[in-house]
C-alpha cells in the first residue's frame, strides 16, 4: 500500500502545482474580458451610443406646401390641388406578399406596375407600416371604384397629396414654368443642397427662378421605432411652414389678351413698363399646359413635346433669336446722332452700289433726298446703308450693346439667350474670316449675323422711351405670406444711353412719325387719344441671294419675320411693347396690329398705368385672398 | 448520513456568492423580459421554478455521501449516455438542433446535465494515484474515450458549444492530473492540422456563425446581426448604463435571444461597465473559491471534481462574455446562473452542490489523519 499512498501524494502535489497554472490562465481570461468591456463601453461607448440611437430613431419629413403664384391683382396662376394616390400598406394586407385580387380586377392594365412597386419596396426594406405608392393621381371614377371595394382590399388606401395646379391652364405657361421631379444634375449641384431624391422642384419659368422662395420649410417628425420598424412614440414634431406666395408684375387679363392676339401663329409678345422694367405681359406661342407636368408626364409625352417642330416648350420671348430687321435702324440712328452724323442727307434711288453690288431699298422707286427723321419714319434702307458705312461695324456694335443687345437682359427667367451682335473680332474668332464691308450694310438694316430676342427689343424700345435708361426686366414683384410681403429684386437700372436730351427728343419724334405720320410704316399700331412711337421690322429668314425679296408665293417658312416695337404715350411712356411674328411677312402689317390692339386694351384700363410694384417697403399689393383651395381635403 | 459535523462545514461564502449571482440573474431576466408595471413575464416565472429545482438539486448533491458518490460515478455516466441517446430519438428540435427531452411542463437538455457526469467519471478515472501525476500518450486514451463518447453523441444533435465545453473541461482536468508537458505542446500543431477537417464536419449554420464572427459587417441583417446588435447594446451602455428598462437595444427588441445567451448584453446596456464589473467580480470570486476548494482537498478525486466544475463555470463565463462582446464566435453557451434556461441552471446548481460536497470532505480526511 505504501507505493500507492506515495502515488496519491505525488498526485495531489501535481494537481496543486497545475492548479496554480490553471488559475493564472483563467485569471488572464477574466482580465481580457474586462479589457474588452472597457474598450467597448468606455473608449468606444459614445460611438455605440450613436449607433443605438440610429437604430431606434427615424426622421420622417413632412413636406411643406409650395407657395402659390399670383399676378399683380392677386389672381391665382399656380396653386396646389389635392391628388389622390393609390397606396398599399403591406402590414395591413391580408397577404403581405400579394395585393388583393380585387385590385387587379379594378386596374387590369396596371398589374405589372403594381407588382414592380411592391417588389421594389420589399427590396429596399421599406418598413411595412410605410405606404407603397401604386398609382398617382387617381381619376374620380377610379377613386369611386376603390372606395366601393374597400372592404375586400384591406391594406389598400387612398392618400391625398398636394400637386401643383395651374388654374388658368396654358396662360403664361412659359413665364410660370412647371414643376417636376428633381433630376440627378440638380441633386449633385450645391444650389440644391437639402433636397431629397423625389422632391418636386421648379424646372422652368419663375417656378424655377423662385424655387427657393416658394419651397417653404419642411417639417420633421422624429419617431422612435422598434426592430420591426413599428412606431413606438413620436418624440418631436416640427410642423411644415408653407412657402410664401409669389406675386408677379404680370396682369393676367393683359396676358390673356396678348396670348389671344398671338394665338395660331408662332411668335412672342413682350410688354414692359419702361419706368421700372416690370413685365406686364410676356407671351410665347405655341404654348403648352404646365398641368401636364404636375401630374407626372410620361416619357412618350415628354419626347413628343421635346421633338415637336413648333417647339412649344421654348419661351420665344426670351429664348427665341430673330434678326431684328429694320427695328435695328434705331441702333444705327442712335449711333449716327451721337457720332455727329445726325445731319447727314442721302439721296435714295432705290439701291446703293457698293463694291460692284447693288444693295436695294425696300422701295424700288427710291425715297429721293432723305434725312434721318424721314428715313426712320419711312424706314429707308439706302439711308441706313450709308450711315452704316460711315459708322463702321465697330461703332454699330458698340451702340447696340449700349442698348442692351447681344447679352442677356438679366430677367428673372431661366435659360435666357444672349442672341448676337457681330463685329470684326467676333467674325475672326468664330468664322476665321475678316469682316467684309458689305456685311456692315446688312447689319445696318438688322440682317446678316445680327440676332436679338423679343425681350431685348422690348427693353431697347423701353429705354428710348424712358429718357435713355436701360433697365433690367423682371416679373417677380414680391413674396410673402398673408400681409407680410417683401419685395424681390425690383427695379434695377443697368445703364444710361449715351444720348443727349435733344437727340433723344429727335429720335422719339421720328419714331412717333413712324406710327402717327402719314407715311409711317407702323400706322396700324395707332390708338385713340394716345400718341404712339414705334418702329416696324421685316426680317428676312433666308439670304437675299436665295429668294427674291417680297415674293408673296414663297413658302410659309420662307416668309419674312414680322417685327414691331413701340412705346406709349410718347410724352411719358408707361408701356413698351415688342412683337415678333414668325413668317408673318411685313412688320407693319402683321406685328403692328397686335401691338395696336394691346395698346388699345391697355389704355382702356387706366389702372394698368400705375407703377407696380412701387418703391420697396410700400408695395401696392392686393389684399391677401383666402388661402388656396389646394389644401382643402375635398376633390 | 446527515451528521451535524458535516452540516457545520457548509461553505457559506460559496453559497453567498451563488445566491448573489442567482439574484442578479433573476433581475437580468426580469429586465430582459418584463416591462415596468406589467405583470411578471411567463419566462421569469419559469426561471423562478428552475431556481427552486436547482436549489433542491444543489442540496441533494451536496448532502450525498461522498463515498457513495464516488462509487456511483460510472453509473451516472452510463445514465447520461442513455439520455443523450434518447434525445436523438425522441428529442425536441429548436434552431436547427435536437436538444431537448420533454418532461411535462419542463424541458430537459441532457447535454447540459451530462457534463457533470463526465466530470465525475473523468475524476474517478484519473484519481487514486493510478498515474502518479504523470500522464503520457498511453495514459490519456482512457480519459479521451470517456470524453469522446458523449461528445460524439452531442455532435449528432448538433451542439458545437457544448461539445467544445467537453473538450476544454476534460482538457483542464487531464492537465491538472499531470498531463506531460510535451503533449500540451503538441496540442497546437494537432489543432491546426485538424481544423480544416473539422470545418467540413460543421453544420451550415455553424459555419455561418464562424464567418459572421470573423466579419460581421458582411451580412448585417443575417448571421452578423446578433454580434453587431450585441456590441451596440454593450457599447452604448457606457460607464454607468442606461438604467433598468431604459436599454433601447433590449427593450425595443433589437437584441436577439436577449434573455438566454445574450443576457450579458442586457446587463451591460442597462448597468454599464460598472454593472459588468460587479458581475464579473462575483464570477471571479466564485472561480477562486472553486479553485481554493480543489487546492485544499486532500483527496485527488474531490480535487479533480472541483477542478472540473470550476473550469466549467469559468469557461461558460469567458465564452459567453467573449461571444456577446464579439471576441469569440457565437456558440450557444449560457451565462451561468444568469441566463434563462432550466437545464443550465440545474447543471450549475448541481455543480455547486458537488463543490460543497467536496469542501465538506476536507475535514473528514483531516479528522481521519488527525
Amino acid at each position: 500500500m505504501a507505493p500507492a499512498l506515495h502515488h496519491r501524494q505525488t498526485e495531489i502535489t501535481q494537481i496543486r502545482r497545475r492548479l496554480t497554472w490553471l488559475a493564472a490562465l483563467l485569471f488572464l481570461g477574466i482580465v481580457g474580458v474586462v479589457a474588452r468591456l472597457w474598450f467597448l463601453q468606455v473608449l468606444e461607448g459614445e460611438r455605440y451610443a450613436n449607433l443605438a440611437n440610429r437604430n431606434i430613431y427615424r426622421v420622417i419629413r413632412l413636406p411643406a406646401l409650395r407657395g402659390t403664384i399670383r399676378d399683380r391683382n392677386g389672381v391665382l396662376l399656380a396653386g396646389n390641388r389635392p391628388a389622390y394616390n393609390l397606396v398599399a400598406v403591406t402590414e395591413d394586407l391580408a397577404d403581405r406578399r400579394h395585393l388583393p385580387e380585387t385590385l387587379y380586377r379594378l386596374f387590369p392594365e396596371e398589374a405589372a406596375a403594381f407588382d414592380a412597386a411592391l417588389a421594389s419596396a420589399r427590396a429596399k426594406r421599406i418598413p411595412s407600416f410605410m405606404p407603397v405608392l401604386l398609382k398617382e393621381d387617381l381619376a374620380w371614377q377610379e377613386m369611386a371604384a376603390v372606395e366601393q371595394h374597400a372592404a375586400e382590399m384591406a391594406g389598400i388606401t387612398i392618400a391625398a397629396v398636394p400637386v401643383r395646379h395651374y388654374p388658368e391652364g396654358e396662360l403664361a405657361a412659359h413665364l410660370l414654368g412647371y414643376v417636376g421631379k428633381i433630376n440627378e444634375q440638380q441633386l449633385a449641384s450645391p444650389d440644391y443642397a437639402g433636397y431629397a431624391g423625389n422632391d418636386e422642384v421648379g424646372q422652368s419659368g419663375v417656378e424655377r427662378t423662385y424655387q427657393s422662395v416658394m419651397r417653404g420649410q419642411d417639417g420633421h417628425q422624429l419617431i422612435q421605432v422598434d426592430s420591426l420598424g413599428r412606431v413606438q412614440q413620436v418624440l418631436s414634431v416640427s410642423t411644415p411652414v408653407a412657402g410664401p406666395d409669389l406675386y408677379l408684375t404680370l396682369d393676367s387679363r393683359f396676358q390673356r389678351e396678348a396670348e389671344r392676339l398671338l394665338a395660331g401663329r408662332r411668335g412672342a409678345v413682350v410688354a414692359l413698363d419702361p419706368r421700372n422694367g416690370a413685365v406686364l405681359a410676356l407671351a410665347s406661342f405655341p404654348t403648352f399646359d404646365p398641368n401636364r407636368f404636375a401630374s407626372g408626364l410620361g416619357a412618350a409625352d415628354w419626347q413628343a413635346l421635346q421633338s415637336d417642330p413648333s417647339m412649344p416648350l421654348m419661351n420665344r420671348a426670351s429664348q427665341g433669336q430673330y434678326p431684328p430687321g429694320s427695328v435695328f435702324k434705331i441702333v444705327v440712328a442712335v449711333g449716327a446722332m451721337e457720332d455727329d452724323l445726325g445731319g447727314v442727307g442721302v439721296f435714295c434711288n432705290g439701291a446703293l452700289a457698293y463694291h460692284g453690288r447693288r444693295y436695294r431699298c425696300w422701295k424700288k422707286t427710291g425715297h429721293g433726298q432723305i434725312d434721318l427723321h424721314r428715313a426712320v419714319v419711312e424706314s429707308c434702307d439706302v439711308f441706313f446703308y450709308e450711315l452704316g458705312l460711315r459708322l463702321g461695324i465697330g461703332r454699330i456694335a458698340h451702340y447696340a450693346r449700349c442698348l442692351g443687345l447681344g447679352r442677356p437682359t438679366g430677367i428673372d427667367l431661366p435659360g435666357e439667350s444672349a442672341a448676337l451682335i457681330p463685329d470684326a473680332a467676333w467674325k475672326r474668332k468664330h468664322r476665321h474670316e475678316p469682316w467684309w464691308g458689305g456685311e456692315t450694310l446688312s447689319t445696318a438694316i438688322g440682317q446678316g449675323f445680327v440676332l436679338t430676342t423679343p425681350l431685348q427689343l422690348a427693353r431697347m424700345i423701353a429705354a428710348i422711351g424712358a429718357e435713355g435708361v436701360v433697365r433690367r426686366p423682371f416679373v417677380g414683384a414680391a413674396a410673402g405670406s398673408g400681409a407680410a410681403l417683401r419685395p424681390l429684386a425690383g427695379r434695377q437700372d443697368v445703364g444710361v444711353l449715351p444720348l443727349s436730351v435733344a437727340h433723344l427728343e429727335g429720335l422719339r419724334n421720328a419714331l412717333e412719325g413712324a406710327v402717327e405720320g402719314q407715311h409711317g410704316t407702323g400706322g396700324q399700331a395707332r390708338v385713340k387719344a394716345v400718341r404712339v412711337a414705334g418702329k416696324t421690322g421685316t426680317a428676312q429668314v433666308v439670304g437675299m441671294e436665295e429668294v427674291p425679296r417680297e415674293v408673296p408665293e414663297a413658302g410659309k417658312h420662307h416668309r419674312d419675320h414680322a417685327l414691331f416695337v413701340c412705346f406709349a404715350p410718347v410724352e411719358a411712356p408707361t408701356i413698351a411693347i415688342a412683337v415678333v411674328v414668325e413668317h408673318g411677312g411685313h412688320g407693319g402689317e402683321s406685328a403692328a396690329p397686335i401691338a395696336g390692339a394691346l395698346l388699345d386694351w391697355y389704355f382702356r384700363h387706366p389702372e394698368m398705368a400705375e407703377v407696380y410694384p412701387q418703391d420697396a417697403g410700400k408695395l401696392p399689393l392686393p389684399a391677401p385672398s383666402p388661402p388656396p383651395a389646394a389644401a382643402a381635403p375635398t376633390p | 448520513m446527515l451528521d451535524r459535523r458535516r452540516l457545520a462545514n457548509i461553505d457559506y461564502w460559496l453559497l453567498f456568492l451563488v445566491a448573489s449571482l442567482i439574484c442578479l440573474g433573476l433581475g437580468a431576466v426580469y429586465a430582459a423580459t418584463g416591462e415596468p408595471g406589467a405583470p411578471l413575464a411567463p419566462t421569469f416565472i419559469h426561471q423562478l421554478w428552475w431556481v427552486g429545482i436547482g436549489t433542491l438539486a444543489m442540496a441533494a448533491v451536496a448532502l450525498v455521501d461522498f463515498d457513495k458518490l464516488q462509487l456511483s460515478t460510472y453509473l451516472v455516466y452510463a445514465a447520461a449516455l442513455l439520455l443523450l441517446l434518447l434525445v436523438l430519438f425522441i428529442g425536441h428540435t429548436g434552431q436547427g438542433a435536437q436538444r431537448w427531452i420533454n418532461l411535462g411542463p419542463f424541458r430537459l437538455q441532457p447535454s447540459e446535465v451530462s457534463k457533470l457526469a463526465v466530470i465525475l467519471a473523468l475524476a474517478r478515472f484519473l484519481a487514486k494515484g493510478r498515474f502518479a501525476g504523470s500522464l503520457g500518450l498511453r495514459e490519456i486514451i482512457g480519459p479521451a474515450a470517456i470524453v469522446a463518447l458523449p461528445l460524439l453523441l452531442i455532435l449528432q444533435q448538433p451542439d458545437l458549444g457544448t461539445s467544445l465545453m467537453f473538450l476544454f473541461v476534460g482538457g483542464a482536468m487531464v492537465f491538472c492530473a499531470g498531463l506531460q508537458l510535451w503533449l500540451i505542446a503538441a496540442v497546437f500543431p494537432v489543432t491546426v492540422f485538424l481544423a480544416p477537417i473539422l470545418w467540413h464536419g460543421l453544420e451550415e449554420y455553424q459555419k455561418r456563425r464562424i464567418v459572421a464572427f470573423l466579419k460581421p459587417e458582411l451580412d448585417p441583417f443575417g448571421s452578423g446581426y446578433h454580434v453587431i446588435q450585441s456590441k451596440i447594446a454593450i457599447g452604448s451602455g457606457g460607464l454607468w448604463g442606461k438604467g433598468l428598462f431604459a436599454g433601447t437595444q433590449s427593450e425595443l427588441h433589437f437584441l436577439p435571444e436577449q434573455h438566454t445567451d445574450f443576457i450579458f448584453s442586457v446587463v451591460a446596456e442597462q448597468f454599464g461597465f460598472a454593472g459588468c464589473c460587479l458581475l464579473l467580480l462575483l464570477f471571479t470570486l466564485l472561480i477562486l473559491r472553486g479553485l481554493e476548494i480543489a487546492y485544499q482537498t486532500e483527496d485527488s478525486f474531490g480535487a479533480l471534481v472541483a477542478v472540473g466544475v470550476t473550469t466549467m463555470f469559468a469557461l461558460y463565463i469567458l465564452v459567453n462574455v467573449g461571444m456577446t462582446t464579439g471576441l469569440l464566435p457565437v456558440v450557444g453557451v449560457p451565462l451561468p446562473f444568469v441566463s434563462y434556461g432550466g437545464s443550465a441552471m440545474l447543471t450549475m446548481c448541481a455543480g455547486v452542490g458537488l463543490l460543497l460536497n467536496v469542501r465538506m470532505q476536507r475535514f473528514r480526511f483531516q479528522s481521519k489523519q488527525g
